[in-house]
């Protein structure tokens, strides 16, 4: 059944690509995909490219993929390891998400951030105290880690 | 179903594709049977004249797989078996609605609208060609999924007060029935000559005026004759 709906998500992810994203299978196994996300136009972001590894579970969609980061990103919610902390990602998964709407998710993650619940605390901290810091430090990332 | 699709959409959506040619198939062989010179047209034209018919066929599968995503589950995208309904409206195969509410422990809600949901409070939906044997489910089923809630069977509503269940039990009263008709008859009259059903409570309530009625005119028979 995983299989299935995987390879289902892909034909409707080739047949109606999203703007700002794309994913497909890395190999041959169609249980571990690689994605790229633009970075949104209206955050520090912008012009970056980041890759992300997404690994179904065997009982997908039952269970949410794992989704992380293989580019560096300087974001409260994301940590050195690539890690997300996006609720759809844990607890609130249902079966009726797919990784077209995990990505665009991503994507307004990374647009806004969610400070109140940080995965790093101190770029939490900068981000709700000063701003134009947290926003030159993830441009600079950016354009170290995301671009070329 | 896409020969039948087929059937229908060939003459419609291939006129304009094959308007140029206006040819029907004994015209093309006619055109074989021309000089050698000609022959190198016929050919073409039969290519073309496949040309348009791929396409119907494409067409075809598009509308097909767009009724699939009509009638597909929420789970695993695939057309629904043994589908069922909840009450948000939402639609899933009864498996794989069946093993997401295993999944979740805490609190039950539809993967689409996150309302709650509760196992028997989904409504089978029966189509006309469900019957399928349950033993070769069971095969591919590595766990023993329940059987379906049963559907709900309410009374259907009745448009003619005469004919309401209630007024015949009435009449079969007998002597006693004129007054306990009376009171029988009072909702067919309120609504225009339609009769809602009357709900267990109701029904209940008039037992129970009916009984005292009866128990009323026995006393006063009493008093009568003795």
């Amino acid at each position: 059944m995983a299989s299935k709906r995987i390879s289902k998500e892909l034909q409707d992810l080739q047949k109606d690509p999203p703007t700002s994203c794309s994913a497909g299978p890395a190999g041959d196994d169609l249980f571990h995909w690689q994605a790229t996300i633009m970075g949104p136009g209206d955050s520090p972001y912008s012009g970056g490219v980041f890759f992300v590894t997404i690994h179904f579970p065997p009982d997908y969609p039952f269970k949410p993929p794992k989704v992380q980061f293989q580019t560096k990103v300087y974001h409260p919610n994301i940590n050195s390891q690539g890690s997300i902390c996006l609720d759809i990602l844990k607890e609130q998964w249902s079966p009726a998400l797919t990784i077209s709407k995990v990505l665009l998710s991503i994507c307004s993650l990374l647009t806004d951030p969610n400070p109140d619940d940080p995965l790093v605390p101190e770029i939490a901290h900068i981000y709700k105290t000063d701003r134009s810091r947290y926003e030159e430090t993830a441009r600079e990332w950016t354009r170290k880690f995301a671009m070329g | 179903m896409s020969a039948a699709l087929e059937a229908l959409t060939v003459p419609h959506a291939g006129g304009p594709l094959a308007a140029p040619q206006q040819q029907p198939p004994a015209g093309a062989l006619q055109q074989q049977q021309q000089p050698p010179a000609a022959l190198g047209a016929a050919p073409k034209l039969l290519d073309a004249e496949e040309d348009p018919k791929a396409a119907l066929k494409a067409q075809a599968a598009e509308l097909e797989s767009q009724e699939d995503i009509l009638f597909s589950c929420n789970i695993c995208y695939d057309l629904a078996s043994e589908p069922v309904v909840t009450l948000c409206g939402h639609l899933y195969c009864w498996p794989c609605l069946y093993r997401w509410l295993q999944v979740q422990s805490h609190c039950r809600t539809c993967p689409v609208c996150k309302a709650g949901v509760e196992k028997d409070k989904v409504i089978p939906i029966y189509g006309r060609g469900g019957n399928e044997d349950p033993r070769a489910k069971s095969k591919g089923e590595p766990e023993a999924v329940p059987q379906r809630p049963a559907g709900q069977r309410p009374a259907p509503v009745v448009r003619n007060p005469l004919l309401q269940p209630n007024a015949n039990v009435n009449a079969q009263q007998g002597g006693l029935g004129i007054i306990p008709t009376l009171f029988g008859l009072q909702n067919g009259n309120g609504n225009g000559g339609y009769a809602e059903p009357l709900t267990p409570e109701q029904q209940h309530q008039a037992f129970l005026s009916r009984l005292l009625l009866m128990l009323g005119s026995f006393v006063i028979m009493c008093l009568l004759l003795f």
